[in-house]
């Protein structure tokens, strides 16, 4: 098991280096100065020059992203204080993704203040997608080609078809603009809210239709999946073996099918978890949420690489972790499965 | 199993539980006005966050807007509309600068306990010198710095080879700047937000801004901002006595919300649940035809703005440097068929110009150079006559908006003078890094630009002036570098009073006429709808914005 942890953490170290190694070849594969867009639309040559200096842009490519992973490791080279580029000695600091070229803020301050919007609706949609699709899944399974498996499908095929985008626009506009059942959009914290609005409960009321919008797409998903395991789990010899010594049908499906059929599902859910706290961008921008998918798309459209990358850093570490938990509770959950 | 079932049982009920919560929660509450006139929460949807509050750092037009509600400049631009909204006037000032030394000493002399800061300490010549040297420090990297750079001792500072200016200095309680070559639009340049005085003893010198509460001495200071979320201003305590009586503030406090879409603005601005706020561009027909236009919903209002056809000067087809291929530049001009051109920004979306000052700047004068109502293909094509070489024509463009359609636009309109357009088109940021850089190659870019401040040296000095070219980062994409328009243009920009708008208008028409370094075609319109609890609507043509502290609730 030791072993094991320790293999998956150096892996998860050669990943994150290549993925932020491409992230910044990209960037500077793009014609685009963020130093001319520090300075003001009407800057010379010597501002420009400045500005390239304030950023840090002024080194080569190499240089910028060795700078950029010592400003990531808790020991190295210290950074003066807005001086990028300039040390004041070797020792312990706190790990930094920099500051945004656009804003000037701390990433990891963005990062933070955002990723909490994020697990919202990421956490609150897998618990309604999980809601919608173990019921569907299930009964369409135990009923196939009956009403309800035919209904599920038609949900399914409008959940993988549909935009999010387009579902959230028109969720708002009939439940929140027609109806007024729910905000139009907005955002309230749960916890020490950063506005007027806060608490629990305002903060589920502003995320219902988010949560729906977001799950919609993943509950079709999981639906087929579910329905599929079920059927193919109900063929098994043990399930008729457990029948045929007269076991109660609802503890043959509970304990025999369900058990085995929704092992595969533990693995999707931790993985699609950790995609979707990278980046939820449709259902944030549709419903106003300032979360990770909001400002990777801003920061994008700005060519802010630091903000990019800090996201990005997070959406690997949210992954790989997410990864490694799902691998380590499969071992748990499945006896026939030993990690090595 | 037992424990794996009570995991079950519990995470489906925290689901429900949160369903259910959602489903019985009331609406926050959200203020609304009960008066008419004065009081009252104005309620405003942006879809993006400020840059900075910081009045040293924040450049978003929206920014400014708030700004111009916080600070109390020496100059600012009154509360007026049309015409009478882009001269400026004296705001804390106690009058025009007086000038001296050939123009080489400006010297502002302020009111004594006219504005003071939501603190109660009155603003003097040292709130503005010290802020002026605080956007002079290389720590702050402002933007500002641009318009400073005739100040004596300025570059020092930005070289850090000085700690601050010897140029600008408070002497009693006057503000004396000392330049190193005139600057006749000085008073223009001191209202933007830039030369917003600083409170106490000077803000901190911070690359990523200040934070709130911030008060610049203005009818309103920034009580709270939280990133990405809201923000709130509310009146200044100490807006009264006779500066209150030359700006309104109607409303106690403004409540900003950042980061909604203009969907999700236009069914909060039908519902009444915000103020103002932008909307999808594909609405404007549908609100024009319901609410009418200036009737009390919707508004119409120019914008100094322009969208133009630049022309490469430093390529064979348009170029050589000077006034290059005068006969085939002129020939765009009367090719493109500006209606059609006007039609893919939207509807309402701008007045056809063939002109380079916007109709609302001071200067403009309409000149009838180039035709408005449509293509002149006959004069185009005899124009055009043996000045094609070659006729391939390399069009870089957008790839988003209006940008792909304007350009197929030209393509089909040029393609009747002999011009085969090959459109290029590329992310807003990455086609202008590509035009703004010397030796690109293009023969024509499709761009806008917006004014700073209401006066014409922001387009001609800056666009068309080839003093100004450098290598990269140029914004006269043209690469127009005649000696005899560069004369006119310095000579312009050294003129002030009404003389300076008088040339500047005729060198409108000249450059236009004779040398057409661009094709103009829209000057842009603000399409503003508002909630039906907002009144007295009233519209900053400087800035191009709703005048904040103008309106009022109903």
């Amino acid at each position: 098991m030791f072993r094991y942890l320790i293999r998956r953490l150096l892996w998860a170290i050669v990943l994150f280096v290549a993925v932020t190694v491409v992230t910044y070849v990209i960037f500077f594969v793009i014609p685009a100065n963020p130093a001319s867009r520090v300075c003001g639309k009407t800057c010379g040559p010597d501002d420009i020059k400045r500005a390239e200096k304030f950023l840090g842009v002024d080194k080569p490519v190499h240089i910028q992203y060795i700078r950029f992973l010592n400003r990531l490791l808790p020991f190295g080279r210290k950074e003066a204080e807005g001086q990028t580029g300039e040390y004041t000695g070797w020792g312990f600091k706190t790990p930094s993704l920099g500051n945004s070229y656009s804003t000037r803020r701390e990433v990891n301050e963005v990062v933070l203040t955002a990723a909490p919007v994020t697990a919202s609706l990421v956490f609150g949609g897998a618990v309604v997608w999980m809601l919608i699709a173990l019921p569907l899944g299930i009964l369409s399974a135990l009923r196939p080609r009956s009403l309800l498996d035919r209904a599920g499908m038609v949900f399914v095929l409008v959940g993988i078809s549909a935009h999010p985008v387009w579902i959230g626009l028109i969720l708002a506009y009939v439940f929140g603009y027609k109806l007024g059942w729910t905000p139009i959009t907005g955002y309230c914290d749960v916890i020490n809210p950063a506005t007027d609005c806060g608490g629990p409960v305002q903060w589920a009321y502003h995320m219902i239709l988010p949560w729906i919008t977001f799950a919609i797409l993943f509950a079709a998903l999981y639906v087929r999946m579910i329905r599929a395991n079920v059927m193919e789990t109900l063929s098994e010899d043990y399930v008729r073996t457990a029948r045929a010594k007269g076991a109660p049908e609802t503890r043959v499906i509970r304990s025999h099918v369900l058990r085995n059929a929704l092992l595969p599902v533990v693995t999707m859910l931790g993985m699609d978890i950790g995609l979707a706290l990278g980046g939820a961008i449709f259902t944030e921008t549709v419903f106003g949420l300032p979360g990770l998918g909001q400002i990777a798309l801003e920061s994008i459209t700005q060519f802010d690489l630091p903000i990019t990358q800090g996201i990005v850093v997070f959406g690997t570490v949210c992954i790989i972790t997410f990864n490694l938990i799902v691998d380590l509770l499969y071992a748990v959950i499945d006896p026939r499965i030993r990690l090595a | 199993m037992r424990r794996r079932l009570w995991f079950a049982a519990v995470s489906m009920a925290v689901g429900l539980g949160m369903l259910l919560a959602a489903g019985f929660a009331s609406p926050a509450e959200s203020g609304t006005a009960k008066n008419e006139g004065r009081g009252g929460t104005l309620r405003i949807d942006s879809n993006s966050d400020f840059d900075y509050i910081d009045p040293a750092l924040a450049y978003f037009s929206h920014s400014w807007q708030m700004l111009d509600a916080v600070c109390a400049n020496l100059y600012r631009y009154p509360d007026a509309e049309g015409n009478a909204g882009v001269r400026p006037i004296a705001g804390v000032a106690a009058g025009f600068p007086k000038f001296s030394n050939r123009g080489l000493r400006v010297t502002i002399p302020v009111r004594r306990n006219y504005a003071r800061f939501q603190n109660g300490a009155a603003i003097t010549a040292r709130n503005y010198v010290g802020a002026w040297q605080r956007n002079l420090d290389p720590e702050m990297q402002s933007p500002a710095a641009a318009y400073m750079e005739e100040i004596k001792g300025a570059k020092a500072v930005l070289d850090k080879k000085a700690k601050t200016a010897s140029g600008i200095r408070a002497v009693g309680n006057n503000v004396v700047i000392d330049l190193v070559k005139p600057v006749p639009d000085i008073v223009n340049r001191l209202t933007m937000a830039f030369f917003c005085p600083q409170p106490g003893n000077g803000l901190a010198r911070n690359s990523d801004g200040i934070n709130a509460p911030f008060s610049g001495g203005g009818p309103y200071y920034v009580k709270e901002w939280t990133q990405r979320r809201s923000a709130v201003l509310e009146r200044n305590p100490y807006w009264r006595g006779a500066i209150a009586k030359t700006r309104a503030a109607n409303v106690d406090r403004m409540e900003y919300t950042f980061g909604l879409t203009p969907a999700a603005t236009k069914l909060r601005l039908d519902r009444n649940e915000v103020d103002l706020g932008a909307v999808p561009p594909a609405e404007v027909a549908g609100l024009a035809q319901r609410y009418g236009i200036n009737q009390g919903r919707f508004f119409l209002r120019k914008q100094m703005t322009f969208w133009y056809l630049i022309m490469n000067h430093e390529r064979p087809l348009f170029g050589p440097s000077g006034n290059g291929n005068v006969g085939l530049k002129k020939a765009v001009n009367f090719a493109i068929d500006r209606p059609s051109l006007v039609r893919q920004h939207g509807y309402l979306a701008g007045a056809r110009t063939d002109q380079i000052i916007p109709y609302t700047m001071p200067g403009f004068r309409n000149w009838d150079i180039y035709p408005l109502a449509g293509a002149n293909a006959t004069r185009a094509n005899q124009l055009a006559q043996g000045n094609q070489r070659g006729g391939k024509v390399v069009l870089y463009t957008f790839n988003v908006s209006h940008g792909p359609t304007v350009a197929q636009v030209v393509q089909s309109n040029l393609k009747a003078i002999g011009l085969d357009v090959e459109i290029r088109s590329f992310d807003r940021v990455v086609q202008h890094t590509k035009a703004a850089t010397r030796g690109e190659p293009f023969d024509m870019t499709y761009e806008g630009w917006g004014a700073d401040y209401a006066d014409p040296v922001t387009f001609f000095n800056t666009l068309f002036w080839g003093g100004n070219i450098q290598q990269a980062n140029n914004v006269n994409e043209s690469y127009f570098n005649s000696p005899k328009f560069n004369t006119m243009i310095l000579k312009a920009a050294a003129t002030a009073g009404n003389a300076r708008f008088t040339q500047y208008a005729n060198l409108d028409r000249l450059m236009m006429r004779d040398a057409a370094p661009v094709a103009p075609f829209i000057n842009t319109n603000a399409r503003l709808y508002v909630s039906e609890s907002l009144g007295c609507y009233k519209y900053a043509p400087a800035h191009g914005v709703t005048n904040l502290t103008a309106v009022c609730k109903k």
